[in-house]
Parts: C-alpha cells; structure tokens; sequence
C-alpha cells in the first residue's frame, strides 16, 4: 500500500543552513560579505584589483575568487595587494554555492571588515544560491548590450547595485549607459548604480566609498 | 599565497545541483519514514526561483537512476510571482519578464514567486 507524507521542505536547505553557519561565524568581527555577480569578462576581477588598491591600508579586505577552472583571478587580486585571497574552483560548476563558501573561510584570518566574493561568471544561476552575504551586485558592462537586464532578470531584482562596467567602450558598442541603466532600474528600481570603466579607473572611487560604507545587514528570515 | 579549494563537482547547469538537493531531501525523508520505493515526488517551484521546469526534469532523470526513486514520477506546481499596478490598481499574476502593467503599461515590480520546495512524497 502507497502512501503521502507530506514533506515541505525548501530544496536548497543545506545551502540556506550553509548561509546562516557563515553569517553567525562573520558576525564576531563584523564582516561585511558582498557577492558580486556577472556574466563572464564583465570586468568584476578587474574591479576588485581596482578596490583592493584602493582600499589596502584603508580597510581589511578579504576576497574570494569564484571560477570554473584556473586560479588566474587570485593570483591577480593579489598581486593588486589584497591581504588574504583564496581561489574555489568549481570544477565544471557554473555558480558557487555557501557550502564552498564555508570551507574556504577556514583559513580566514581574524578582523576581516570586507570580504567580497567574485562569484562564477554566469548571469541566470549565481542569483538562487545564498551565501551568506549581506550586499549582492550585478555587475554589467556595456558591451553586452541594453537588453540584458530584461532578458536576465533574476540577478538584477536580486542585486542591491549595478555596477554598470567597460562605459569607456560605450560609444564604439553603440550602446547608451543612461538607457541600460533605466532598463535596469525598470526592473528593479532599488538598485544603487555604479558607472564605471575598471581600466581607467573612472568611477571606481565612488564604489569604493560605497564599499567602504556598507554595514552589516541584520540576518532576517 | 593564493590557495586552491578544490570541489569535485561536475555539471553546468544549477538545476542539476538543485536535482541533487531535491533528490536528498526526498531520499532523507523516504528513509525516516521506512519507505521501498518513491513512488511520486511532488515540488513547488516559483517562477522566479531562477530554476528551469524542463532543465529540472532532465536534471532529475539523471539524478534518480539506482536510486528507490527510480520509476517515480515528478510532479511540479508552478506558482506565480504577484504583481499590483501602482498607477491603476490591477492585480495579477506574474511572470519573469512582466515589467509593466497588461492594463495601463505602468512599470510593476513583481514580488514573490521565490518557492523552491519538496511538497509531499508517495511511498511504498
Ligand atoms: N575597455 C575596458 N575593458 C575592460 C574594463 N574592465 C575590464 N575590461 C577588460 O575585460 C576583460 C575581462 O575582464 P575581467 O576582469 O577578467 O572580467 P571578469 O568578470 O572577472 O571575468 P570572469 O571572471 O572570467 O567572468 C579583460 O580583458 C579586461 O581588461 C573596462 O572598464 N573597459
Ligand atoms: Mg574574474
Ligand atoms: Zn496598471
């Protein structure tokens, strides 16, 4: 004889449970945990070599360095003088998940205030996997395309900012910042937008104070 | 020194991922409840929870073979986001790619649609 047991139980559980281990260990010394969520080559480890130049000295930042294969993203964001750096490669992946996450704060040092996480290039599956973070941002770059937002929504209601990268290659790319930036926020009006091209340098500091702003967010449901 | 943490994981698309968290929370429970066989699973899964249906039932094939789960059926109850036109008051059901209101075009923003859960299992 059959029977129905009803279950209602969240999938991604041990994810979730994952997340809430890494933001109660953080909590001890105030870690500011900020995902940041892209495409692939929208410039996020160009970005952070960028910030960790600036804020080295300034504040104790920690990355962690999301990819598929190679460990090319850390060795360049430590090169630019990060204090600790630690690379997860997926192994075939297309997203990291908390349980990753935890592992490779084992060897993290004490008094971290920023920790971000450059999550696997990817626009659709990063977004559904909590990792305890406190700030998620999408980061585009114009060359993508204006209709990028609409066409891969999920990560922009998610996100809390844009950074809307590579604005220097806009007039070759044809494509307008000011209309991928009202594309995004018609889908999500809260975002806290970023303009900047990471080579140059331009707009980088206002993301960086930003950066240097960010509090903790209180753990809620 | 930068370190590698290495995970060996393989498949490219997250429903596969979320196929084998599904499949745990259905084998964990098919246990405690001294079940042979699954014989039916059922999921909730939001339009906005980023998850595929179809990637999810692929994913779910491969994921249930040489398991007590692998002749049963998967079922899946779609829900909907909500939306509510700020500009007209109308109240419907939305989509991933619904922007603006079908009755007046204001921009609406969606909220909800986020489940992603194991609902109930039929066991023998
Ligand atoms: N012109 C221009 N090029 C940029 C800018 N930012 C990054 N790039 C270039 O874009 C390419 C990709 O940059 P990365 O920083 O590696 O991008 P990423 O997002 O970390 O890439 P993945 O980690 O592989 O997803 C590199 O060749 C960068 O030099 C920018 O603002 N302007
Ligand atoms: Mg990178
Ligand atoms: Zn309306």
């Amino acid at each position: 004889m059959s029977r129905t047991i009803l279950i209602e139980k969240k999938i991604l559980e041990k994810n979730d449970i994952a997340a809430a281990r890494i933001r109660q260990k953080l909590i001890a010394d105030n870690t500011v945990v900020v995902n940041i969520m892209s495409g692939p080559g929208a410039g996020k480890t160009t970005l952070l070599e960028e910030t960790v130049r600036r804020l080295a000295g300034k504040i104790n930042v920690g990355v962690i360095e999301g990819d598929i294969a190679t460990d090319n993203d850390a060795r360049r964001v430590e090169r630019a003088g990060a204090e600790w750096v630690v690379q997860i490669n997926t192994g075939g992946a297309c997203h990291l998940e908390a349980g990753m996450i935890e592992r490779a704060l084992e060897t993290a040092p004490r008094g971290m205030q920023l920790l971000i996480i450059e999550n696997v290039g990817n626009l659709v599956c990063p977004s559904s996997f909590d990792l305890g973070d406190d700030w998620k941002v999408v980061m585009a770059s114009v060359t993508e395309g204006q209709d990028k937002p609409k066409k891969y929504p999920g990560m922009y209601r998610k996100s809390h900012a844009l950074v809307l990268n590579k604005v220097d290659l806009a007039p070759y790319v044809n494509v307008s910042p000011g209309l991928f930036v009202k594309e995004s926020l018609e889908v999500n009006p809260a975002l806290k937008v970023f303009l900047t091209a990471a080579t140059t340098g331009d707009g980088v500091d206002e993301w960086c104070d930003w950066l240097a702003s960010l509090k903790k967010r209180p753990a809620s449901v | 020194m930068a370190r590698r943490a290495p995970f060996g994981y393989n498949g490219c698309m997250h429903e596969l991922s979320v196929a084998q968290s599904m499949m745990a929370v259905a084998l964990e429970n098919a246990a405690a409840n001294n079940a042979k066989k699954i014989l039916r699973i059922e999921l909730v899964v939001g339009n906005m929870s980023g998850v595929s249906v179809d990637a999810l039932r692929f994913a779910f094939d491969a994921v249930k073979t040489d398991t007590i789960a692998g002749n049963a059926e998967l079922v899946i109850r779609e829900t909907a986001a909500d939306a509510h036109c700020a500009a007209c008051g109308k109240s419907f059901e939305a989509g991933q790619y619904d922007f603006s209101c079908p009755a007046c075009g204001a921009p609406v923003f969606p909220k909800g649609g986020d489940e992603l859960y194991v609902k109930e299992l039929e066991i023998e």
